[in-house]
């Protein structure tokens, strides 16, 4: 247990799980419509239990990090399975950045199948849309020893731009934190302090809404159809019910979700993420910080916040 | 991965009604038929009656795999003919048939870029199925003749006979050229987006040419419409 400005940070570890994951790179003729387009394609996208994938953009892109010099959004995406991430990116692909006036889709991973054999398809499906018309153009590019791919489908704006296919890699999603203490007000300002300041952080992603997760779940349910249901241990409306993990003077709880592509950049985060939050609201309502697990009988990847501050 | 450097060490005669002499076929040229032979071995590779070794000086060096040609090759024909990745280089003039189907094949030139710092013959791109050729000077007649797809960059001159038979591709012109009567659409204007995803080999003009693509809407037009071809001939607006 350590103390940051008058925070308890507990000496508990969050528990996380191998994931599918894969990034695009979302642009539009203005910054406008580049984001149109990747909230929609991130849109519905908080949880696996329901969505399939937890996505989320990751970071604003100015025009000189983008392939075709426009404004954009890089964006992350996680599965459980390459086969459900198969499923769902093309699927949001069609119906959110097809649709979205002047967009164009890249690939977020550079490589080609030499550098990663698993693949998504992107433009492989949509060219489809053309009906024929479509073009193809195949060009040199650093990392691919036959060319980069992309596909030019004629639209009403034009032409939407998109690239062939995109790397699949591995990621780790449910990486957590908790933030508790006695006021909403305390923990909706230690939350977002946290999220803004993990926004601009690469390779991870917060999926819930506005990064915050206040349904936090446990595994298993009374009803035999639910194989997670809420985490009856830190309502604080079952204080009195349950063997509950809330003290006696915290009242409500908010759970930060992380998901990244590697160890370090979860870890990185939620020491980035807690810090934030312990500036903004300790000795402020934020009375400490502990994160999620599961006996860690479920997942490999455990992040102990005594080890992640340090 | 080898840079291979070919500079030439003879010209060919001039080719006069009086010396008959042939072109010579240049399609083994090619950086996968060099990859794993001695440079003594890659000068003996046969251009019809004579050898690599007869006409060029052969060097190698570290590098992606690239084949550069110095000299004056208004003589080699099929130049890239059968090349499917990485790049050809000729630093000077090329002959006809550039890139396109050589040996009585069906096809053309199936990947990777060929770039030519001046100019080329007859033919350029006959038959060529995927990949690029860029153009830093002009080209003779019939270039893209019944080009299957891919994509050639013209900064010069265009001869007679542009596209005739174009079935797909994009064929990237400095200036629109005289194209034969009801083949292709009229021009219609538009942005251009995937020029920026298109990095021009920097050579010659190249990159200022592309630049304007980049900035200011192109006109298009698209044939061959004899042929039921879906071709684009793009030029800066």
């Amino acid at each position: 247990m350590t103390i940051l400005n008058g925070v308890t940070i507990e000496s508990e570890f969050a528990e996380a799980f191998d994931m599918k994951a894969t990034r695009v790179i979302i642009t539009g003729h203005d910054r406008q419509w580049a984001l149109d387009a990747t909230m929609a394609m991130t849109g519905f996208g908080t949880s696996v239990i329901a969505c399939g994938i937890e996505t989320a953009i990751e970071r604003e892109l100015s025009p000189e990090e983008t392939p075709d010099g426009r404004p954009g959004f890089s964006v992350l995406a996680f599965a459980v399975s390459g086969s459900e991430l198969e499923k769902q990116i093309p699927r949001r692909v069609g119906q959110c950045v097809l649709t979205c006036p002047t967009s164009a889709l890249y690939a977020g991973i550079v490589g080609d199948k030499s550098m990663h054999p698993k693949r998504i398809p992107l433009g492989k499906t949509i060219r489809y849309f053309g009906d024929g018309n479509q073009i193809s153009k195949v060009t040199p590019a650093a990392g691919y020893a036959k060319g980069r791919r992309y596909w030019r489908i004629p639209v009403m704006d034009g032409e939407f731009v998109c690239e062939h296919d995109v790397a699949r890699i591995n990621g780790i999603g449910g990486g957590n934190f908790l933030l508790l203490g006695n006021s909403i007000e305390a923990i909706s300002k230690a939350c977002r302090a946290a999220v803004d300041a993990m926004r601009d952080l690469p390779d991870m992603i917060t999926p819930f809404p506005g990064g915050a997760a206040r349904s936090g779940s446990k595994v298993g349910s009374k009803y035999p159809a639910l194989f997670a249901s809420t985490n009856d241990a830190f309502c604080p409306t079952l204080r009195t019910m349950t063997p509950s993990l809330l003290r006696d003077d915290e009242t409500i709880a908010m759970e930060i979700v992380i998901d990244g592509l590697s160890f370090d950049a979860i870890a990185n985060s939620i020491k980035v993420g807690v810090t934030a939050a312990c500036k903004a609201a300790g000795g402020n309502g934020l009375l400490r910080v502990t994160a999620g697990n599961y006996g860690g009988k479920l997942g490999k990847h455990h992040f102990h916040l005594a080890e992640v501050m340090q | 991965m080898t840079k291979w450097t070919l500079t030439q060490k003879q010209k060919p005669p001039e080719n006069k009604v009086e010396t008959c002499a042939e072109n010579i076929d240049a399609s083994p040229i090619d950086a996968k038929n060099f990859g794993d032979k001695s440079l003594a071995e890659i000068k003996k590779i046969s251009l019809g009656r004579q050898t690599i070794g007869d006409w060029f000086d052969v060097q190698d060096s570290d590098g992606p795999d690239t084949v550069e040609l110095r000299g004056d090759l208004r003589r080699f024909d099929h130049i890239g003919a059968a090349l499917s990745s990485g790049e050809l280089k000729v630093v000077g003039d090329a002959g006809n048939f550039l890139g396109g189907a050589a040996d009585g094949k069906r096809l053309g030139m199936s990947g990777g870029r060929i770039v030519i710092t001046g100019n080329v013959g007859d033919y350029a791109g006959h038959r060529m199925r995927r990949g690029e050729i860029w153009i830093c000077g002009n080209v003779g007649r019939f270039a893209a003749a019944h080009m299957v797809a891919g994509t050639i960059v013209i900064a010069g001159k265009i001869g007679h006979d542009f596209a005739i038979g174009m079935r797909r591709g994009s064929l990237i012109v400095s200036q629109m050229p005289i194209l034969a009567d009801g083949r292709f659409s009229d021009p219609v204007e538009s942005d251009f987006l995937i020029a920026s995803l298109i990095a021009p080999p920097e050579t010659g003009h190249l990159v200022e040419f592309w630049s304007r693509l980049q900035d200011q809407q192109v006109s298009t037009r698209r044939g061959d419409r004899a042929v039921g071809g879906q071709g684009e001939i793009v030029t800066p607006h």
